[in-house]
């Protein structure tokens, strides 16, 4: 808990200047999916599954956006797509007003599973981008540093993954992915895997990041309350072939208290309305 | 069975050593001294039986005994009776010859082959009906080929060598994870830069399996090598005192090979121990 404590400092230090109104995204556009289609495989044997139907949403700068539905409905292939791991079959998306072809690279991808390399320790996994990229070595010190600090793995630097519990290998892989300072943020389920205990604590911890550095960020998620506890907007997914159901606003004013907001009424509001339109497209999905 | 059991102390005595560390609370490591002496005891108990056997139950041309072939041993070693030095560096340098070209051959086409899937696709078949073929059976041929000498017998072990390092190295590529080389790509890592982090690294744990297993593959081809056509080894050694009956030599030259592999073994161990530290701990 000792990290969090960091992390108020390290806020208070960089003063909140930027003052961005609640749920009032930004005017310029960070991320745009404009009539996506994807299909996977079509190999001679195996007919080809569409994946994701005629999907258009936009991020706004700066805007948080959780991403719902139900599992298999394509929610963690957009990220691929935006990141541009994967193209569209049909259909474009666009980062900062340029259509993706290839790898984006002012993109930080935290994936569902921490993914940290096992070989390397915590400090040379954090260290990691910073060399790909090329970060002179004084600098890479002191952001390592600094980055260890916020997520509270100070005694655990020389550490190997295996040797961390999964919330440790979580706010490693988060860390490493911050450390960079990408301008937009695409998170898989980053907390899916945790207790809930922890993952609040992840969630706080996310939040004042997020408020502290200012980025635009995709969070794909199956849990409708850690939806409504982070996000300005909630684009709906349906079940496969995924298509944009509804984007709904989240009326939560921030700065918002994770570990209470579940409390608030209008939180209670938002979740009843989600969740009958998320069950209905669960029953209908007939899967879990 | 005793080259497992001597190979297990050895690294047992390793791990042992490594001093600083601290235990690792799975309690893996360090057996209590009272295995380890149970251990002593049940090798002393075979060497006993064996003595007691020798020229009572089993005649002495079949099983000499372990105080001839400690006799013998020491003759060869000390070189009252010449020539085991000599068999022990020819035996030796085909051995790491063929072992070395081996690994070098079945990596470099396991990495190729890895990454080109045209050519996986056209040659793999062949590949893999090569490997059905004993390589014992092929022996005889490559004496043929490669004449009595160095060369046969390092053909033949680099053989067996090539075809496990081959299938180790490939099946390291094709099951590299695509989730970490995707993490750096989207960091914008050269093709050199995941390379160096991701791939090298992630086969470094086949390939060391591989090495490992080769050891005694290498020891296999060397010394059949050495039986069907040689004139120095200690597999000619072990062939000619066969032949005359002379048992002693025989257990001797065993005893010779024994200490070889374990060698072999250790040097793969400790190479092992520095590439993959971070598996440890």
């Amino acid at each position: 808990m000792q990290w969090r404590a960091s992390l108020e400092q390290a806020s208070d230090v960089e003063a909140d200047a930027t003052g961005r109104p609640a749920g009032q995204p930004a005017s310029d556009l960070s991320l745009r999916f404009e009539d996506v289609d994807l299909w996977f495989g079509g190999s001679k044997r195996r007919p080809a599954v569409q994946a994701l139907s005629g999907v258009s949403f936009d991020v706004a700068d700066r805007e948080f956006c959780a991403i719902v539905g139900p599992s298999g409905c394509g929610k963690s292939t957009l990220l691929n797509l935006a990141s541009g791991l994967r193209p569209a079959t049909k259909g474009t998306v666009y980062v900062n007003g340029t259509p993706v072809r290839g790898l984006v690279p002012d993109i930080g991808y935290v994936t569902q599973d921490s993914n940290l390399l096992p070989w390397l320790t915590v400090e040379d996994n954090i260290r990691l981008p910073l060399q790909i990229r090329g970060v002179p070595a004084d600098q890479q010190d002191a952001l390592v540093e600094r980055w260890i600090d916020l997520v509270g793995l100070d005694g655990f630097r020389r550490s190997h993954p295996r040797q961390l519990s999964g919330g440790m290998q979580k706010r490693c892989s988060i860390a490493r992915t911050l450390v960079y300072d990408p301008p937009i943020l695409l998170m898989d389920e980053p907390f899916g895997a945790l207790d809930a205990m922890t993952k609040a604590i992840m969630q706080d911890a996310l939040l004042r990041l997020w408020d502290e550095h200012q980025k635009t960020a995709l969070f794909v998620t199956h849990d409708l309350s850690e939806a409504l506890t982070l996000a300005d907007k909630i684009v709906v997914i349906t079940r496969r072939p995924g298509r944009v159901r509804t984007v709904v606003p989240v009326d939560i004013p921030r700065p918002r208290d994770v570990f209470h907001a579940s409390e608030l009424r209008e939180f209670a509001a938002q979740h009843r309305v989600l969740w009958d339109m998320f069950a209905a497209e669960i029953s209908a999905g007939g899967s879990k | 069975m005793t080259t497992d059991a001597a190979t297990g102390a050895s690294a047992r005595v390793l791990s042992g050593s490594a001093g600083g560390e601290a235990p690792s609370p799975s309690g893996r490591k360090g057996l209590g001294w009272g295995t380890q002496v149970l251990r002593l005891v049940s090798f002393a108990l075979i060497l006993g039986l064996w003595q007691l056997a020798a020229g009572r139950w089993l005649p002495d041309y079949m099983i000499s005994s372990p105080s001839q072939v400690a006799m013998r041993l020491w003759d060869l070693v000390s070189g009252s009776t010449p020539g085991l030095w000599k068999d022990i560096q020819v035996t030796a340098e085909e051995l790491l010859v063929g072992y070395v070209l081996g690994v070098v051959s079945g990596v470099a086409v396991g990495l190729l082959l890895g990454y080109w899937r045209v050519g996986a696709a056209i040659f793999n078949p062949l590949i893999t009906a090569i490997n059905g073929i004993p390589k014992i059976a092929l022996a005889p041929l490559f004496l043929i080929w490669f004449g009595i000498g160095l060369d046969s017998k390092v053909a033949i072990a680099s053989m067996t060598v090539f075809f496990v390092m081959f299938y180790n190295s490939y099946m390291g590529v094709v099951t590299m994870p695509q989730e970490l080389v995707n993490v750096l790509r989207v960091m914008g890592a050269s093709r050199w830069m995941i390379i160096r982090k991701v791939t090298l690294p992630q086969i470094s744990v086949p390939l060391l399996a591989g090495m490992k297993a080769s050891v005694p593959f290498a020891m296999i081809g060397v010394i059949v090598g050495e039986f069907i056509a040689a004139q120095q080894g200690v597999g000619y050694l072990i062939d000619t005192a066969t032949q005359n009956f002379d048992s002693a030599t025989v257990f001797a030259g065993i005893v010779v090979l024994m200490i070889m592999m374990m060698i072999g073994m250790l040097l793969i161990a400790l190479i092992e121990r520095r590439v993959l530290r971070w598996q440890r701990d």
